[in-house]
C-alpha cells in the first residue's frame, strides 16, 4: 500500500532528502504510523501529533494505516 | 581594560540635553549583564515610584548585553525597557537585526534616556562620540522613511537605528520599538515612552569590525563553528520560520482563535509558514551574525503592495492578528505586518486589542455606534488594515483601541472586560494555556504582563529529548511529564525555565539558538575571562526576575495582579476541544504560591523578601520597597 506523508515544522528536514515536506512512502499492508516513521529516519520522541486524513489521532504510532491514507506529523512548538 | 564589553553606559538627559558616561566593571556587568537585569537595575535606580509612564520622570534603557557584538550565531539583539504605559509595571522587550550590536562595537553597553525633548531629537552615535540632533524633519514618519532620511543626511548607507514610528509618537499604549526597520523589540509598550520625550531613537554606526575585546577569541569561535555544523538543528526554523508549527497548534487546539473562543482555525492551512513560504516569500533575513536566517522577507503585488524592505510576520502575528480576528487573508496579515513595522506596533497587542473589538461587537456590547459605523466581522481583513491606521493615528474609534484592550474595555463598560485576554494590562501573546497548563501558571507570574517567550511550554517536555535534556544541566532527575496539569515538578520547570529565559534576555542571547546552557557559560567566559557556570547565570536570570518583580512591588503590584482570564478555566466556546483542557483554579492557584516558594518571594503577597534579596547580593532593593511601602 501507498501512503501520503507529510511532515510540517522541524520535523520537514527529513522528508528534504526525498524532495519537499510531502512524500509518497510504499508500505506493507496493515503497516503502523510508527513503521512508517522508522521508514523514513523519524526519531518517535521528536513526534507530538499524528493526523491520518485531517484528524488528529489519538493512538499515534499505534495506529493502522490504509492504502492511500494522508499522515501529517508534527512537532511540539514551543514560544517564538 | 575589559573584555566582551565595554564598560560604558550612557546617560542621556533630554531636558538638559546633557550626556554623560558612566563606567562600571566586571563587579557590575557579572550581575546585571545588559538586557533584563540592566533594564531591571536601572528602572529601580532611576524612576521615582509612582512615577508617570508617560511623564520626564521615566527613563528609557537601550541594552546589549555582555555577549552581544561577538561573532556568534544569536547575539545580535538587545532589550528595551521602561515603567510601561501599558501595565504600569515593568516594561521589557528584546529586538533583533543589527542595531543592539552595532551599539556596543560602537562603544556603549546601555544607553539610558530620561527627562523630555522640547523638540524632537534622536540620538546619534558613532565610534565612542555621541550626539543629539533634531529630528524635526522625522517626526510623524514610518520606521523606513526615518531610517532612509538619517541615512541621508549623515551620509552614510551603514547606519542602523533603533527608532519609533507614528505609533510611538500618538502614545499608542502597546507601541513597538524597531530596530533596523523590520526587527521589533514588541511587548509593553517602550515605544511611547519615547514618543511622550519626543524622542525619535538612536543611529548607530562602528566603523570597525571587533572592537569589543574578547579575552579568548579561539573559545567564541569554536562556538560559532559548532552552530555551523549543526544548522540541521534549526533547518525547519530557516524554512518555514517561526509559523512552522502553526498547523501543529491548530491541530491541537492550541491556536488562538475568534479572541480565544476557540483553539482550531478552520483558515489555518492559508496562513502557516509553508503557505508564506511557498505563496510570497522572496528571500529570508537574519540578525548580526546570525547563520539560522530564520527571518522572513515577503513582498506582494497585486491585489495589495507588501514592501520586502519591512520584513515578513512572525507565527505570533499570523495568529494574533489571522486566527484571532479569524483573518485567513496572508497577503492582508503580510499587509499588517509591514503597516506595524513601519508605525511602530506591537503585533501581538494590536491584533488582540481588535480581538477583543470584534467579539465586543459579535456580542453586542459594541454597536455601529460607537464603532463609528464600522460593522466589527471576524475574518475581515480589510477591516484589520483600516483598524491598524486608525489605532495608529487615533482617529475615531481607533483612538480607544490604541489604549489597549484592558483600558479600552473600562472605558466601554457594559462588561466588556469580560473579553479582554490579558494579564496585568498586557494582551495574551499566541499560546493557549489549556493545552499546556504550567503557561497559565508562567503567565500569571511574569513580570512583564502575560508572556510566551519566559515561560514553560508543557508539550516540548511530553517525550525524552532535547528540551529535557537542556533543564537537566540543574535538574538530572527529570523525566517527561503531562501537558496537562499542574504539579510541583512542573512548577519546579518552570522555576528553572523561566530564569534561564530571563538570563538569555540579559546576555542578550535569541532564544532560538540550540547552545545548550553548559555552552552559553562557555561563551560567557570566553568573551568576558570569567570562570562563570551553568548555576551562576541561572542566578543571572533570577536576579533579573526578581528586581523586574521589584518594579512591580513598588507600583503596588502584589499576588493578586497575578491573574489569568476565567476563560482558560472552562471548556471553547467555538469548535472542538481537541488537546485543550480547562485548568483548575485550585491547581493554578497552587501552581503560583509553589513558584514563589521557590523565588524566595513573600508566599501570601508574592514580593520579594528581604532575605532572598539579601542572596542575590541586592538588599538595596528591600530597603527601596520597604521606603515605598512606609510613604504609601
Ligand atoms: S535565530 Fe532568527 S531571530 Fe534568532 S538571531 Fe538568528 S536570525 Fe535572528
Amino acid at each position: 500500500m501507498t501512503v501520503t506523508v507529510r511532515a510540517h515544522g522541524e520535523l520537514g528536514r527529513y522528508l528534504k532528502p526525498l524532495g519537499g515536506d510531502t512524500a509518497s512512502v510504499a508500505l506493507p499492508a496493515g503497516a503502523t504510523v510508527g513503521a512508517l516513521l522508522d521508514r523514513l529516519g523519524i526519531n518517535r520522541d521528536e513526534v507530538w501529533l499524528v493526523a491520518v486524513n485531517g484528524d488528529v489521532v489519538d493512538d499515534g504510532e499505534d495506529r493502522r494505516l490504509a492504502d492511500g491514507d494522508r499522515v501529517d506529523l508534527f512537532a511540539a512548538v514551543a514560544g517564538g | 581594560m575589559p573584555y566582551g564589553y565595554n564598560g560604558k553606559i550612557l546617560h542621556v538627559d533630554l531636558t538638559r540635553r546633557r550626556l554623560e558616561v558612566e563606567e562600571r566593571g566586571d563587579a557590575f556587568f557579572r550581575r546585571y549583564f545588559g538586557g533584563r537585569a540592566l533594564v531591571a537595575y536601572y528602572l529601580l535606580r532611576e524612576v521615582p515610584a509612582g512615577a508617570d509612564p508617560l511623564g520626564p520622570d521615566n527613563v528609557v534603557v537601550f541594552a546589549p548585553g555582555v555577549i552581544t557584538g561577538s561573532p556568534v550565531s544569536g547575539q545580535g539583539r538587545n532589550g528595551v525597557g521602561a515603567r510601561s504605559p501599558l501595565t504600569g509595571g515593568f516594561g521589557n522587550a528584546e529586538g533583533g537585526g543589527f542595531w543592539g550590536s552595532e551599539l556596543k562595537r560602537a562603544g556603549f553597553d546601555a544607553i539610558v534616556v530620561k527627562g523630555v525633548a522640547d523638540r524632537p531629537t534622536y540620538l546619534w552615535i558613532r565610534d565612542g562620540r555621541a550626539e543629539l540632533r533634531d529630528a524635526g524633519h522625522l517626526w510623524g514618519r514610518t520606521t523606513g522613511e526615518a531610517e532612509d532620511l538619517i541615512r541621508e543626511e549623515l551620509g552614510d548607507r551603514g547606519i542602523r537605528t533603533c527608532l519609533i514610528g507614528p505609533a510611538g509618537e500618538n502614545l499608542v499604549r502597546y507601541a513597538a520599538v524597531v530596530n533596523d526597520r523590520s526587527h521589533f523589540a514588541g511587548r509593553t509598550g517602550v515605544g511611547a515612552v519615547m514618543g511622550a520625550k519626543r524622542f525619535k531613537g538612536i543611529a548607530t554606526r562602528a566603523s570597525r569590525l571587533g572592537l569589543v575585546e574578547l579575552y579568548d577569541p579561539a573559545g567564541v569561535k569554536a562556538v560559532a563553528t559548532w552552530m555551523a555544523q549543526h544548522l540541521d538543528l534549526v533547518a525547519g526554523l530557516h524554512d518555514t520560520g517561526t509559523a512552522g508549527g502553526l498547523k501543529a497548534l491548530s491541530m491541537a487546539g492550541g491556536l488562538p482563535t475568534f479572541n480565544f473562543q476557540a483553539g482550531h482555525f478552520d483558515g489555518d492551512d492559508m496562513i502557516t509558514g509553508t503557505a508564506m513560504r511557498d505563496a510570497i516569500l522572496v528571500r529570508r533575513d537574519t540578525c548580526a551574525a546570525c547563520a539560522v536566517r530564520c527571518k522572513r522577507v515577503v513582498e506582494v503585488k497585486e491585489p495589495l503592495r507588501v514592501d520586502p524592505a519591512y520584513g515578513g510576520p512572525e507565527y505570533e502575528s499570523l495568529a494574533a492578528m489571522g486566527s484571532t480576528n479569524g483573518v485567513d487573508d496572508l497577503v492582508a496579515l503580510a499587509k499588517a505586518n509591514e503597516l506595524c513595522a513601519a508605525y511602530g506596533l506591537d503585533t501581538i497587542s494590536a491584533g488582540a486589542t481588535i480581538g477583543w473589538a470584534m467579539e465586543c461587537f459579535e456580542r453586542g456590547i459594541l454597536a455601529p455606534d460607537d464603532t463609528g459605523g464600522l460593522e466589527l466581522r471576524w475574518g475581515d481583513g480589510r477591516l484589520l488594515l483600516k483598524l491598524l491606521e486608525m489605532l495608529t493615528y487615533r482617529e475615531g474609534f481607533g483612538d480607544l483601541l490604541a489604549e489597549g484592550a484592558l483600558r479600552a474595555a473600562r472605558k466601554v463598560g457594559r462588561g466588556a472586560e469580560e473579553y479582554v485576554m490579558h494579564v496585568k494590562g498586557q494582551e495574551l501573546p499566541m499560546h493557549e494555556p489549556r493545552i499546556k497548563h504550567a503557561l497559565g501558571v508562567g503567565y500569571s507570574v511574569s513580570p512583564t504582563g502575560a508572556d510566551h517567550m519566559h515561560n514553560l511550554h508543557d508539550t516540548i517536555y511530553l517525550k525524552p529529548g532535547r528540551s529535557l535534556d537542556y533543564l537537566r544541566a540543574w535538574k538530572p532527575d527529570l523525566e517527561p511529564i503531562q501537558a496537562h496539569g499542574i504539579t510541583e515538578d512542573k512548577v519546579h520547570m518552570l522555576y528553572l525555565w523561566s530564569n534561564w529565559r530571563h538570563f538569555l534576555d540579559s546576555a542578550v542571547m535569541c532564544h532560538f539558538l540550540p547552545y545548550t546552557p553548559q555552552q552559553m557559560a562557555e561563551l560567557t567566559n570566553s568573551c568576558t575571562g570569567w570562570d562563570t557556570d551553568v548555576w551562576e547565570l541561572l542566578q543571572v536570570g533570577e536576579r533579573a526576575a526578581t528586581l523586574a518583580r521589584a518594579v512591580n512591588a513598588r507600583e503596588g503590584y502584589a499576588a493578586g495582579s497575578d491573574t489569568l482570564p476565567r476563560r482558560f478555566f472552562g471548556p471553547f466556546q467555538r469548535g472542538e476541544a481537541r488537546r485543550a483542557v480547562p485548568m483548575s483554579p485550585e491547581e493554578w492557584e497552587r501552581g503560583k504560591r509553589l513558584y514563589y516558594a521557590m523565588m524566595g518571594w513573600d508566599p501570601a503577597t508574592g514580593v520579594p523578601t528581604r532575605r532572598r534579596l539579601r542572596e542575590l547580593g541586592e538588599a538595596w532593593v528591600a530597603e527601596l520597597l520597604e521606603t515605598a511601602a512606609a510613604t504609601d
